[in-house]
């Protein structure tokens, strides 16, 4: 029986030892995956993924169903994580994915052991980023993932690029913006071809 | 839109704002819900880019490291500690609702231990043998960022131990945590976090490698869920020996 992500949180609230480990087995490549794209290093996202995985031990109760899935709350704390490891550290991830452009991350389809159509969901989900992401000027693409991956701010982004700041903040506002109205749109249409 | 933040608020989501305008945004949005659901929908995009992130295998380590460092008496600990937390962390199921009566109750105990051992010091009379004087009390209080927030450590008769207990800090993200720095010779040293319900109010155990007299300061942060190796974010406490 394959329990929900849910059911498998509350277990952990009451100690359950075995239900981190399923959780880690259902969650811990997504986790190091998100880290390593930041951190660009093994032995650092493997740390990161230890603390986040000792943290939702830890503070399980912590998760708000409300504000969203398992999976989310999951990957936003390996983010917050790893962007925080990247900061302190001043890392400069040598990595392979710190110079590649957001629009050539691929999926893999077959990561988790789901039902197929969580599958189907989370392919249109994907092709629909990606889509979006595609539709950005190459300079707003490239400002989000130095701030999405590396956790840059908005100076620090434009001291690098020898860009005006206000310029940077215009790219990384106008690209969030249509990113956000082109999946807003995008949901719309997956619904009414439903 | 007079003093919102909308236009803040893809940035604040990305998280490449400037600390100072982190501060703007994240105070700003204690009190606007329209700022806020304008958030919640940047953080669906956030999400959704997580979802293309290239997967990578993890080395098989990681998983036997885990495990060694989860200790179930801990989870015991840590899940009475967290009991009375804010409303907005509540997890359903009888669990979530025995908490807070636990919470309320073991904090209502720290209380009045604290208060009947303040007052023996100040009513304890001039001769009287010094065992009672041991506990040493530091009055902590807020700050520029946030001027409403209390509290006080009550440190025990070794140094080994002391019990913090804050009051009106204010509201931080379920990402964030307040975290308690030790301050010696302008060294901080990390001595636990922890989290406060609706109101602001929390406790916290605290225990360090030296005795906490040694220390002539401390202070609390708002840090990274799980704390920092060093102060990053907003004080909120202050408060010396």
């Amino acid at each position: 029986m394959i329990l929900e992500d849910e059911t498998l949180i509350e277990l952990v609230v009451q100690g359950n030892q075995e239900a981190l480990a399923v959780l880690y087995d259902r969650f811990g490549r997504l986790v190091y995956s998100v880290a390593y794209a930041s951190v660009g290093q093994s032995e650092m996202a493997a740390e990161i993924s230890q603390e986040v995985f000792l943290g939702i031990w830890q503070k399980a109760e912590t998760f708000d169903a409300e504000k969203g899935k398992v999976k989310t709350w999951i990957a936003r704390i390996a983010r917050n994580r790893a962007i925080d490891a990247v900061r302190r550290m001043n890392v400069r991830p040598e990595g392979n994915l710190v110079n590649v452009d957001i629009q050539d991350f691929r999926i893999d389809d077959n990561q988790l052991d789901n039902p197929t159509e969580e599958k189907v969901e989370k392919s249109i989900q994907s092709s629909n980023v990606r889509s979006a992401l595609k539709q950005l000027p190459e300079n707003q693409r490239k400002v989000l993932a130095m701030a999405y991956f590396r956790g840059l701010t908005n100076k620090q982004i434009a001291d690098e690029l020898g860009e005006p700041l206000g310029t940077v903040k215009t790219r990384i506002r106008l690209g969030m913006q249509k990113m956000r109205l082109l999946l807003e749109e995008y949901r719309i249409e997956d619904r009414n071809a439903i | 839109m007079e003093n919102h933040v909308i236009d803040l608020i893809p940035e604040y989501a990305l998280g490449c704002l400037e600390e100072d305008e982190k501060a703007q945004v994240r105070a700003h949005l204690t009190g606007c819900e329209i700022c806020k659901a304008e958030l919640q929908k940047y953080e669906v995009v956030i999400d959704e880019i997580l979802e293309i992130t290239p997967l990578v295998t993890p080395p098989p380590e990681i998983r036997k490291a885990l495990f060694e460092r989860v200790h179930p008496a801990e989870k015991v600990t840590k899940s009475r500690k967290t009991a009375g937390r804010s409303r907005e962390f509540k997890f359903p199921g009888i669990f979530g609702r025995l908490s807070p009566a636990w919470g309320i109750v073991s904090l209502a105990v720290i209380a009045i231990l604290v208060v009947t051992n303040v007052m023996q010091l100040w009513v304890m009379p001039k001769g009287m043998p010094s065992n009672a004087s041991e506990l040493k009390v530091v009055q902590m209080s807020g700050t520029e960022f946030s001027p409403g927030a209390t509290g006080i450590l009550v440190i025990s008769t070794d140094g080994e131990y002391g019990t913090l207990i804050v009051d009106r800090l204010p509201s931080i993200t379920s990402e964030q945590q307040f975290q308690l720095w030790l301050i010696q010779d302008g060294q901080r040293e990390n001595g636990g976090v922890f989290s406060v319900n609706p109101e602001g109010y929390g406790s916290l155990v605290v225990s360090s490698p030296e005795a906490l007299d040694h220390y002539t300061s401390y202070g609390i942060t708002i840090e990274p869920y799980g704390g920092s190796p060093g102060p990053t974010g907003e004080k909120v406490l202050g408060g010396s020996l």
